[in-house]
């Protein structure tokens, strides 16, 4: 029962077979019984007119009181167990019998009563008759001539009780079969309904992920089902993208380890192919090495990215971090960088800000943009870093002395592995991704302006946390 | 023989080059994409490394610069993206081959010497003058039968010449293609250099194979 509850179609054909039944019962109910209150109706107006004919016919003549019935009336009465009977009692005893009822002891009043005429003084009984057949008995009692008469007229009911009968087969054939039709049409329509979802789920089955970039056409799709249609499609579009994405990401990132391990594999190739000097290997092993720091740090990269895309800075987890602190920690973590090639390092801070976010996170994103501020930068360059507070947000800014950003590349510094052409093997091209991945999960922004052969700044601009 | 290594990854340039030179090519280097075009138009480079994601110009637009001017020197193609597509796109350019990385140094060199070889018109890597048989994979020279001992320059001057049996080559193209461009040559060195090969190949044979063609140069007489 629950399972057909659960289907639409099963639904549907409760609700109409429940319906329809109930509807169709009461009205075959209803008629049944407004056929045989009319036939019995007709049946006890008859009586009626009958017991009119039979009280007039009661006099008295030479003393004695008699029924005199006339031949007219006599016939239908004459006849052994024609179905109308009467019968007139005075004074308890028998004063007259239609032949008919053949024994003219025959009680015809002994059945049950059906109703009482108060205005005729009339009572109706339903009873049974000579030839156990089923009669309506009309009594009237009656005071006159000085004695009390009591008058049975009854008529068979063999007749009427057929029609009834002949009716009630009718609506026990006519109901169930109009409920099956009712309920066969119902579950034809949900079927034919039905259809059009049917084909979409089968549409919707050949969509795998190597054909996300299909749609399903709404064009074409039932006008109920195109609301449906147009959020699958969304639901698409948002699955591709972030399907592209990390397929993108990983063809980058394998793309981007090619190179390195290229140069190893080389490097070894080379230096194996004959006997060498022990500087040779050294000088070979020491490429290695740099290079392999260049791969891990393409993995810690690309990690940090991963982590980010898969949003593991949420708002849940911020404590608060002292902007002044972390941005003198990643300072002092960049100066050995910077001090090799002496670019001075200068940080000008205002009162402590309190912003909530990652330490970790937020340190990593401010070392990546003053790595870059170092690493583009010209020997003997200056990269100053200043925090303000400018109402509810913080502002950041590096400002480096490097070779500056072409205008048409300003958009691009941020992208994923995006590395400027002058220093294209240099670095993982992630760093600034990695910073803005981080600033955005604080609610943040990034922005860059540059003067090419001048330099860059960088500017953060962070939400200040809120006092409680 | 001459290559031109255009990579930005200036280690796996380094590496390569100096494979390269031990293996008796003379290599020049460019990391970018502007420079590398340049030297590809203007000296005369027996094949061409090339990268695909360069600096300033891409791979493929140098290779189709370069086919445009006419110019057939052999490329290899070198893609990080082992792709059908990239593959396709480059030899559809008028690249010679491709090699994805990272890839085995000895496959490089044995693609880098067939793709010269099949521009010579000499696919074969045994490469076969009268009695004269030169191996190019082994390096190794034979005339009628008997090892001959080459220096590594006078095997490369001896390659050259098979490589371009019945032309004359003059010394200038010999220059070019046979001595480093960054050192300063002496003009008799190729003289020297010439008359060891006759001595090593020629002496006692009534076949002269190398011969000296007066004011032009010299030439390899192949098998008519």
């Amino acid at each position: 029962m629950k399972g057909i509850w659960k289907s639409i179609k099963g639904r549907l054909f409760l609700l109409l077979f429940t319906s329809t039944s109930l509807l169709l019962i009461a009205i075959g109910l209803f008629l049944y019984h407004e056929v045989r209150t009319t036939v019995l109706g007709s049946v006890d107006g008859t009586l009626h007119s009958k017991m009119q004919v039979m009280t007039g016919l009661l006099h008295e003549e030479h003393g004695a009181i008699e029924l005199e019935l006339s031949e007219l009336i006599q016939g239908e009465y004459s006849i052994p167990r024609s179905g109308h009977y009467y019968k007139v009692m005075m004074n308890g005893k028998l004063l007259a019998a239609s032949p008919s009822l053949v024994d003219s002891g025959f009680d015809l009043s002994a059945g049950t009563l059906e109703y009482r005429d108060e205005k005729t003084r009339e009572k109706v009984f339903a009873s049974v008759g000579p030839d156990d057949e089923p009669v309506r008995v009309l009594q009237y009692d009656l005071k006159t001539f000085g004695a009390d008469f009591s008058f049975f007229v009854a008529e068979s009911l063999s007749g009427s009780m057929e029609i009834i009968r002949t009716f009630r087969n009718f609506l026990l054939i006519v109901i169930p079969s109009g409920i099956l039709v009712v309920c066969l049409t119902g579950l034809w329509i949900a079927r034919h309904s039905l259809l059009p979802l049917e084909a979409f789920s089968d549409r919707i089955k050949t969509i795998t992920h190597k054909t996300l970039n299909e749609r399903i056409d709404t064009g074409t799709e039932t006008r109920e089902l195109t609301g449906l249609a147009d959020s699958f499609n969304e639901m698409l579009e948002r699955l591709q993208k972030v399907f592209d994405s990390e397929k993108r990401l990983i063809a980058d990132a394998s793309h981007e380890l090619k190179t390195p391990v290229s140069v190893i594999k080389a490097e070894c190739d080379v230096v194996l192919q004959k006997e060498r000097r022990g500087e040779e290997y050294i000088e070979a092993i020491k490429t290695i090495k740099e290079v392999a720091e260049n791969i891990d740090a393409h993995i810690k990269a690309l990690l940090s990215l991963a982590r980010l895309d898969s949003g593991i800075l949420s708002p849940l987890s911020f404590a608060a971090v002292s902007l002044n602190d972390c941005i003198q920690k990643t300072i002092e973590m960049t100066k050995p960088l910077a001090e090799k090639r002496r670019i001075s390092v200068t940080a000008t801070l205002e009162d402590d800000i309190t912003i909530a976010g990652n330490r970790d996170s937020l340190a990593e994103a401010f070392l990546n943009i003053l790595e870059n501020g170092v690493n583009y930068n010209r020997d003997n360059g200056a990269l100053e870093v200043s925090v303000k507070r400018k109402e509810e947000k913080a502002f950041v800014s590096f400002k480096d002395t490097g070779v500056g950003i072409q205008r048409e590349n300003l958009r691009r510094v941020f992208d994923r592995f995006y590395r400027a052409d002058s220093a294209r093997s240099e670095g993982t091209g992630l760093g600034l991704s990695i910073a803005r991945s981080v600033i955005e999960a604080h609610g943040g922004e990034i922005t860059v302006e540059s003067e090419p052969g001048k330099g860059s700044i960088f500017t953060v601009a962070l939400p200040v946390k809120q006092e409680q | 023989m001459k290559i031109l290594i255009i990579e930005d990854e200036k280690r796996l340039a380094a590496v390569l080059k100096k494979g390269l030179e031990e293996n008796a090519f003379t290599v020049d280097i460019s990391h970018d994409g502007e420079e590398g075009l340049y030297m590809a138009e203007t000296f005369p480079y027996d094949a061409i490394l090339l990268d695909i994601m360069l600096p300033f110009i891409d791979g493929f637009t140098i290779l189709s610069k370069l086919r445009a001017k006419g110019i057939g020197v052999p490329v290899l193609m070198l893609t990080a993206r082992g792709e059908v597509e990239d593959r396709i796109k480059g030899l559809n350019t008028g690249a010679d081959d491709y090699i994805a990385k990272p890839f085995d140094f000895s496959e490089l060199l044995a693609r880098l010497k067939s793709v010269i070889r099949r521009s010579k018109g000499k696919p074969q890597p045994l490469l076969v003058i009268g009695d004269l048989t030169i191996d190019t994979n082994s390096r190794s020279v034979r005339r009628a039968g008997r090892e001959v001992r080459l220096s590594a320059t006078e095997y490369n001057l001896l390659e050259y010449l098979a490589l371009n049996t019945n032309r004359v080559i003059s010394r200038s193209e010999i220059i070019e293609h046979i001595y480093d461009t960054e050192h300063d040559y002496n003009s008799n060195l190729i003289d020297v250099n010439i008359s060891n090969l006759r001595n090593k190949l020629d002496k006692g044979f009534d076949r002269q194979l190398i011969s000296t063609i007066r004011g032009a140069g010299y030439m390899l007489k192949g098998d008519a």
